[in-house]
This record gives structure tokens, C-alpha cells and sequence, in this order.
């Protein structure tokens, strides 16, 4: 009988595995002085003295000092999600209420999700009833997972969400993985057919959603995507969506950039272990080394 | 208790991965996650260890005191559980948040030291009736990510193997009164004996079939559980079911096999740890939290 | 006051006597295999069931078994007293209590840890009967006392929490039926054990304290699901599922009267 429980001593690995910073950005901690010219606007992450005679810029967070022209701000380097509308936002229902649905969305406040800005079954133009207030619960209720777009950003940093397009509604089966949003490269595109038949969004808020990309194609059907689908997800598609699930996070671990590159190498780099290996530190390691190494000969043979 | 909120596709998304043997993280219904163990690391204790099982984190610090022995058995010393869910580790914890689960994983362990073949109580005696020691076992829970109850059961048992209690001398003292030394030197201390000593195994079932070692998100899927204390050879020291759901006679049955199974596979890797890190521990450096 | 040196001072804690003659734990059967109340192993104890028992609670039962007395009363279904979150389901609240003159030892007004975990258990038994679903946004409170703690007193708590609650009419999947052996070395499985028969590690020595132990089951007749496995003891695990076998089937014996308990009580109301 093969003991397959591995019990061990704490690796170091997991303390100290930081990735060097590029050398033109510089970090900044609470408190300590960014400029004494008193030129520069105050931008977020930063606060003055209210003394006549101080022009002195302090920071506020722990962060990369960041300068447009004269506006100076420093950028936490963890932080909960700031939306800008255009955004790409995987959330889970929080609460169904009046004519909308609380979505927890990893930033600082509830998003909305009003029931005029989803799409309900049976096309587009259809005008929303009394009774479809009534089975909002039918729809999406507590715990359901979906992907939808920034609509609006309001004062106070609330965001409203929609999901009128057939891109975004409800989440079937899959799995998320949340990692900090700051790990989220901006790009046009967040959601990638993965070659190995997986789905990804990256999501702007650092929830990341897997799922197969088989599945995604029966989402055109009049339901408007909110039946539950029960059928088992096939083997091979399954084994692909976990072995993309630890990727990411052994990526997300090392503080690695997520986008759709750095996804499929770490993917290609992980092919030749078994997906429950990468839940082990120092194929982690080996994985993140090698997927910055083929970032790096990309980027270099661009450049 | 803080439980991960999950919908209703991910659900089916998890039981379908148990009932094909092969988990949301790629480990198959049988495997457990890898686990850090250390001792020793908290100064003012006599004997502690931390565990980091996937994303849960434990801390076990043991004191010894000198007490009064129950008048029942009178040349043994006993122990005492208690178990202290930190709001570190979710905010839910805060005020008496955390008590049911605390109290559900204190009586476990109370329950399977509850006997006298686990371990040698008499080691604890000192005067017959008068005085004895007294092992206090406090369990301090950091960090949720699933399977608290394992954890917690091995982290006690490297913490026990870790203790040292100081090897007292009795002189006679006046008036038939017995004084009580203490040794000068802080490492003359006699180890306790814990070859017995029991882990606790949860199996979990969801669908058709049970895991071991659930993620938080998985034990959201699971109705009900079995929890059971398995020493070295084997032996069952305490069974409870866990959750609200109910369980089939004959897998009740399995899940006692495989509990039993398990259960040898994690003393047996838990042994060697501890013997390795006895072995070397002059020449390793303590992580802690550095 | 002053104090009078010639005379003995009183001891600062005192004992009941009763916790050092206890009977040989080792001679649960005498030479004719016979239990010290004159029982079979196998023999089951006799059960008494009564509904309707506290009269002003929505259901009630009274469950006697040798001689450990339980009460249970049901209240509800009502409205949730500390709203959180809106929920689909009902809750069951459950509050096991040993009166404080049940024991041989007085037993404090507060819950203690075995109270607690007792409560714990009786409560996730009954919740997989329950029909919870059908009770969204409301409570079910369930009260069960023990008036005379003679052994086996969780299994008859569970029984009659589960009788009392068929008595309040509250929707149930089935019958929550409880049974608990003692188990006497490799062979021995006693039936519905008595207090004196109960486990108590303080009782035994190292040596003779294998295969040792108490195990209740609580069990769904019809639908043949256990809700509930309590175990404490070193014991093999062969012995343990052989252990847990014998509850089973003693629970499922306990389908009949419980049954024909809850009809006559039936009975009465139409007439």
C-alpha cells in the first residue's frame, strides 16, 4: 500500500517567493514624503498637510508611486476592486431584493444588478412584468455566480452591473478562483478560449472563472441562460478546467501577471505533471519559473 | 461558521468531480493535501506545534500544570481540551461566533483521549492524591480552509509528542509533608508518551461517495460526515456523525474501512516527521511566521 | 469566630461514596451470562411512549426507558428570533438539559461540554428528518429534559424529540428512532445499557479496556438512513461496525411501537 500522505517541515520557498520589482517604479510606505514641490496635484493614495507652509506630498498606502504630468497618486499594491465602467466583472449574488440584485464583487461596496438590466428569457425586447419581480429568486438567487459588464459607476464607488448581451448572464458549471485584481493585466479581451477547451474570464475584479468551452455553446438557447445545467462535465474536459485552475493560482501565488499568455504557458509547463502535483510548492515554483522564462523570450524576441 | 457561499452549477460542478474520482484541485476522493508540520516553536509553552493543511492553519500550544487528581483515579494526571477559533481568521468568529464549531472540535478530542489506551495517564502522577499534572491542550485556529477537525487532531498529537514535563524530585519535607522540586535545568524534562495517541479522520460524502481532507467549498457541498479517531494500529477510539444529512447503513460501513485506512497512512507519515525533525533539531532553523 | 484547634477542620471538597463503590466494570455478566438487572445481552429494556404529555406545548412526548425518564416538548413553527439572513430553510432548535437531579452527581443549571455535544448530535439527527424546506423563514424549537439518567439517555432523547415532533405535526421524511450498546469485549454487545453499564474510562485499567465502549445510533426505519453515529471506547473497527449493525436493527424493532404509539394517540383526539 503506497502511503500517499505527505507530511513535511514548512518550506522557506512560500515566505520569500516575491517577484523583483522593475527598477523604474519604486515603493512607498505610509507617511513617508513623495515630493516637496508643491507643483504637483494630489492625486489618490496621497494627502497633504493642511499647514500654510508645508507643500510637502505624503503617502497614504503602500504602493508604486505613479505620475501623469502633474497629478501624483501611488498605487496600492493590494487593493479591493476599483470599477471603471467598460469593465468585465465576475460576482456572486448576495442578496435579492426590489427590483435588483445585491452582487458582492470584491470591491468596496455591493454592486447592482437591476432586474431592467439583464436579459430574461424570451428576447430582448421583452418588458418585464410584475410577476417576473415576483420570481427574481427563479432567475438568480443567494450564491449563483455570474459575469456581467460596468454600466455605471456612482459617486459613492457603487457599481451598477448589466449583463444585456448574450457574453455575460449566469455561470454554469465551473470553477472560480479569486486573486487580487491588481494581478489582472488590462486588455481588450478578458475572456479567452483557451486551445486546451477551456474557457477563462479574467475578470477585472480578480474573480477568475474556468470553464469548458464545450459547455459555452449551448448558452444561445431561449432560456436566457438561468436553468441549471445538471449534466456531468466530460473527463478530459474536467482534468483540463482543475490543471487550468492550479495554474493560475500557483501563478497568482508567485504575484505573476495573469493574462491569456501567461495562463497557456504555465499551462503548457504544467502538462507534464499530474494536476494534483501542482498543489506541491516546488512544482509551483518550477511552473512559475518556467512560464516567466517563455514570457521572457517572447517578450525579448519581439523586442 | 464561516462556510464559502457557492452556487447551485458549482455544486453540481464539485459533486461531479467526486463521483469521477477526481477533485476541483485534481486530487482523487482518498487524497489528502500536502501537510507543513513544526514544533516547538512557541517559547513559553511546554510543548507546541503549528500545521498548515492547504489554506487551514493551526496553532497548538500544551502547558502542564500541577493539580489536584480526580478522586476516582488517584496516581494519574488527565487532560484538557480547548479549542479557540481566532476572528483572524474570519470575522464571523468574533464575540461567540466561533463556539459551536469550537465546541464541536473540543468534545471530538475529548472524546477520543477519553480512554485509557490512547495514553499512559499514570505518567502524569506525582503524589497520590495530592498532587498530579494536569495537560492543557489549546488549539488555536488562524486560518479556514477546510478539514479543521483533522488538523486540529494532528497538530495535538506533534505537540503532545513535543511536550516536556519537568522532571521533579520529592523530598520529605516537615510534618510528613512531601516537598516538591523543580529541576534547575529547563531541558530536564521526561517526554510524554504518544505512540497511542489518536487522529481524528472526517470523511465527507457528497453524492455518492465520501472524500477525505474537504476544501471549505466542498464541505459545502456535503451533507453529512463521519468523524472518527484512529490510533496507530487501528483501532477506532470515538466516532460521531457530523452535519444534518443522513448516510446509508452500508456506507457507514465504508467509511469506517476507510477511515480506519487513512487514518494508518497519516500516523504513519505523522511518525516519521516527527522522528526526522527530533533527529535534526539542532540543525534546522525554525520558520514560525519570520 | 474563633477557631476551635482541638477539632478536626472539615475537608474543603467532599465526594459522593457512590463514586468509589462502584461495581467491577470487568463482570458486567455473571457466570450465567446474565446482566446485574437479570437482562440477556441481547435482551432490550423495557420501553414506554407516551404523546401529549405537556399539555400546553404544540407537541410532547414522554419516553421512559428502564429507568432513564426523558421529556421533550416542541414549540413552533414560529417566527426566527435573531433574523441574519433571509432563509429559504427553517431552523431546528434544539436544547438537550440533564435536570440537575438526573445523575448520581448534581449537575449544574448551565450546559456543560457533554450537554452541548449531546445537544449537537440530537439536533443534526432530527434535522435529517425534518422537512426543513418546508418551513422557510421560521424556527422549530425542540426541548428535551432528562428527568432520571439510568444509561442510554441520548437514545431516548432522540426518540422522543422525534415523537414529539410527529406529535406537533411537523412535517418529517420518517421516524427518528435511537438505539445504544454496550460493547463488552469482541463478543458482548449489551442491549440498551444501564447507567452502571455505561462506559467510564476511570473504571477500567489499561489493560482491560479494549473493545470497550458505548455506541448510539439513530436511525430512519422506513427509509433505512442513519442520521446520527455516536461512538466512544478503543474498539476494533470490525467490532464498531458489528456494534453499529446491532443498533440498527434494534432501532428498526423500535419502528412498531413508536408507531403504534403515535396511532393511539391519534385515536384518541377522533373520539
Amino acid at each position: 500500500m503506497s502511503n500517499s500522505i505527505v507530511i513535511r517541515l514548512p518550506s522557506k520557498k512560500r515566505l520569500n517567493a516575491q517577484v523583483p520589482l522593475s527598477s523604474n517604479s519604486f515603493l512607498i510606505t505610509p507617511g513617508s514624503v513623495i515630493t516637496e514641490d508643491a507643483d504637483y496635484m494630489r492625486g489618490h493614495g496621497t494627502y497633504t498637510n493642511d499647514d500654510e507652509e508645508d507643500h510637502k506630498l505624503y503617502a497614504s498606502v503602500a504602493g508604486v508611486v505613479e505620475r501623469i504630468n502633474k497629478l501624483v497618486c501611488v498605487r496600492a499594491l493590494k487593493t479591493r476592486y476599483n470599477g471603471e465602467v467598460g469593465d468585465i466583472v465576475v460576482g456572486r449574488i448576495k442578496e435579492v431584493q426590489q427590483k435588483r440584485w445585491k452582487v458582492e464583487t470584491n470591491s468596496r461596496l455591493d454592486s447592482v444588478l437591476h432586474l431592467s438590466s439583464v436579459n430574461l428569457p424570451g428576447g430582448e425586447l421583452r418588458r418585464r412584468s410584475a410577476a417576473d419581480e415576483l420570481t427574481m429568486r427563479e432567475y438568480l438567487k443567494e450564491g449563483d455566480l455570474i459575469s456581467a459588464e460596468v454600466q455605471q459607476v456612482h459617486t459613492d464607488g457603487m457599481l451598477s452591473l448589466h449583463t444585456r448581451s448574450l457574453k455575460y448572464g449566469k455561470l454554469g458549471q465551473g470553477c472560480c478562483v479569486t486573486v487580487s485584481p491588481s494581478l489582472i493585466k488590462r486588455r481588450k479581451n478578458h475572456v479567452h478560449n483557451l486551445s486546451c477547451g477551456v474557457t477563462i474570464i479574467l475578470a477585472n475584479n480578480g474573480y477568475i472563472w474556468i470553464n469548458s468551452t464545450a459547455v459555452d455553446g449551448t448558452k444561445t438557447t431561449g432560456d436566457g441562460g438561468f436553468v441549471v445545467d445538471t449534466e456531468p462535465v466530460q473527463m478530459d474536459d474536467r482534468e483540463a478546467i482543475c490543471r487550468v485552475r492550479n495554474c493560475i493560482l500557483c501563478l497568482s501565488r508567485s504575484s505573476v501577471m495573469l493574462y491569456d499568455t501567461s495562463v497557456l504557458y504555465a499551462y503548457e509547463a504544467s502538462l507534464q505533471y499530474q494536476v494534483k502535483e501542482l498543489l506541491l510548492d516546488e512544482i509551483a515554483t518550477e511552473i512559475v519559473d518556467q512560464t516567466l522564462s517563455l514570457l521572457e523570450r517572447e517578450s525579448s524576441g519581439n523586442g | 461558521m464561516a462556510k464559502a457561499i457557492l452556487g447551485d452549477s458549482e455544486k453540481w460542478f464539485i459533486v461531479h468531480g467526486v463521483q469521477d474520482d477526481f477533485r476541483t484541485d485534481g486530487r482523487s476522493c482518498e487524497n489528502y493535501r500536502h501537510i507543513e508540520l513544526e514544533t516547538g516553536i512557541l517559547s513559553n509553552t511546554h510543548g507546541s506545534a503549528r500545521i498548515r493543511l492547504g489554506s487551514s492553519e493551526l496553532l497548538v500550544g500544551v502547558k502542564v500544570e500541577l493539580g489536584t487528581p480526580k478522586p476516582q483515579r488517584i496516581n494519574e494526571g488527565w487532560l484538557e481540551f480547548h479549542v479557540d477559533c481566532s476572528p483572524n481568521a474570519h470575522p464571523v468568529f468574533q464575540g461567540r461566533g466561533g463556539k459551536e464549531l469550537s465546541d464541536n472540535i473540543c468534545s471530538m478530542l475529548t472524546r477520543v483521549y477519553r480512554n485509557n489506551t490512547v495514553m499512559d495517564l499514570e505518567a502524569l502522577g506525582v503524589i497520590p492524591q495530592k498532587h498530579c499534572w494536569v495537560v492543557h491542550v489549546d488549539v488555536l485556529i488562524l486560518e479556514c480552509g477546510g478539514n479543521l477537525i483533522d488538523a486540529a487532531s494532528i497538530a495535538v498529537k506533534a505537540a503532545l509528542y513535543n511536550t516536556g514535563i519537568p522532571n521533579i524530585s520529592l523530598t520529605d519535607g516537615d510534618e510528613g509533608e512531601v516537598e516538591i522540586n523543580l529541576p534547575d535545568d529547563p531541558e530536564d524534562v521526561k517526554h510524554l508518551k504518544t505512540i497511542n495517541c489518536p487522529v481524528l479522520v472526517t470523511l465527507s460524502k457528497i453524492g455518492n461517495r465520501h472524500i477525505v481532507d474537504a476544501t471549505d467549498e466542498e464541505e459545502c457541498c456535503c451533507s453529512a460526515s463521519l468523524v472518527m479517531g484512529v490510533t496507530r494500529r487501528g483501532h477506532t477510539v470515538g466516532v460521531r456523525k457530523m452535519g444534518g444529512g443522513s448516510l446509508d447503513p452500508e456506507s457507514v460501513t465504508e467509511m469506517i474501512d476507510s477511515g480506519k485506512k487513512i487514518g494508518r497512512q497519516l500516523h504513519i507519515s505523522l511518525d516519521k516527521l516527527l522522528k526526522i525533525e527530533a533527529g535534526m533539531s539542532e540543525d534546522i532553523k525554525q520558520t514560525g511566521y519570520l | 469566630m474563633p477557631t476551635d484547634s482541638r477539632r478536626l477542620p472539615v475537608p474543603e471538597v467532599s465526594h459522593s461514596p457512590e463514586l468509589f463503590c462502584s461495581s467491577d466494570p470487568t463482570s458486567l455478566i455473571n457466570d450465567d451470562s446474565l446482566r446485574k438487572d437479570g437482562r440477556n445481552p441481547e435482551e432490550i429494556a423495557g420501553i414506554f411512549m407516551q404523546c401529549g404529555t405537556v399539555s400546553q406545548a404544540k407537541g410532547s412526548s414522554f419516553c421512559e426507558l428502564h429507568k432513564t425518564k426523558v421529556i421533550c416538548s416542541v414549540y413552533g413553527p414560529k417566527d426566527v428570533e435573531q433574523k441574519e439572513d433571509f432563509q429559504m430553510i427553517g431552523k431546528l432548535k434544539c436544547d438537550f438539559k440533564f435536570a440537575p437531579f438526573s445523575c448520581h452527581k448534581r449537575r449544574g443549571h448551565i450546559a456543560d461540554l457533554e450537554e452541548s455535544e449531546l445537544c449537537e448530535v440530537l439536533t443534526q439527527a432530527l434535522s435529517s428528518s425534518v422537512c426543513l424546506h418546508r418551513y422557510p423563514k421560521s424556527q422549530i424549537e425542540v426541548y428535551v429534559i432528562v428527568l432520571e439518567n439510568n444509561g442510554s439517555a441520548l437514545a431516548a432523547a432522540i426518540t422522543a424529540a422525534s415523537l414529539a415532533l410527529a406529535d406537533a405535526c411537523i412535517e418529517q421524511y420518517d421516524i427518528v428512532a435511537a438505539a445504544s450498546v454496550r460493547v463488552f469485549g469482541k463478543e458482548n454487545f449489551l442491549r440498551d445499557p444501564t447507567f452502571h453499564e455505561e462506559y467510564f474510562p476511570h473504571q477500567l485499567s489499561k489493560k482491560n479496556d479494549f473493545n470497550n465502549g458505548v455506541v448510539t445510533v439513530a436511525l430512519m426505519p422506513t427509509l433505512n438512513q442513519v442520521c446520527g453515529v455516536l461512538s466512544e471506547g478503543c474498539m476494533e473497527s470490525s467490532v464498531l461496525q458489528e456494534a453499529i449493525q446491532t443498533c440498527t436493527e434494534e432501532a428498526q424493532n423500535l419502528y412498531a411501537p413508536l408507531r403504534k404509539c403515535l396511532t393511539s394517540n391519534l385515536g384518541d383526539i377522533n373520539v
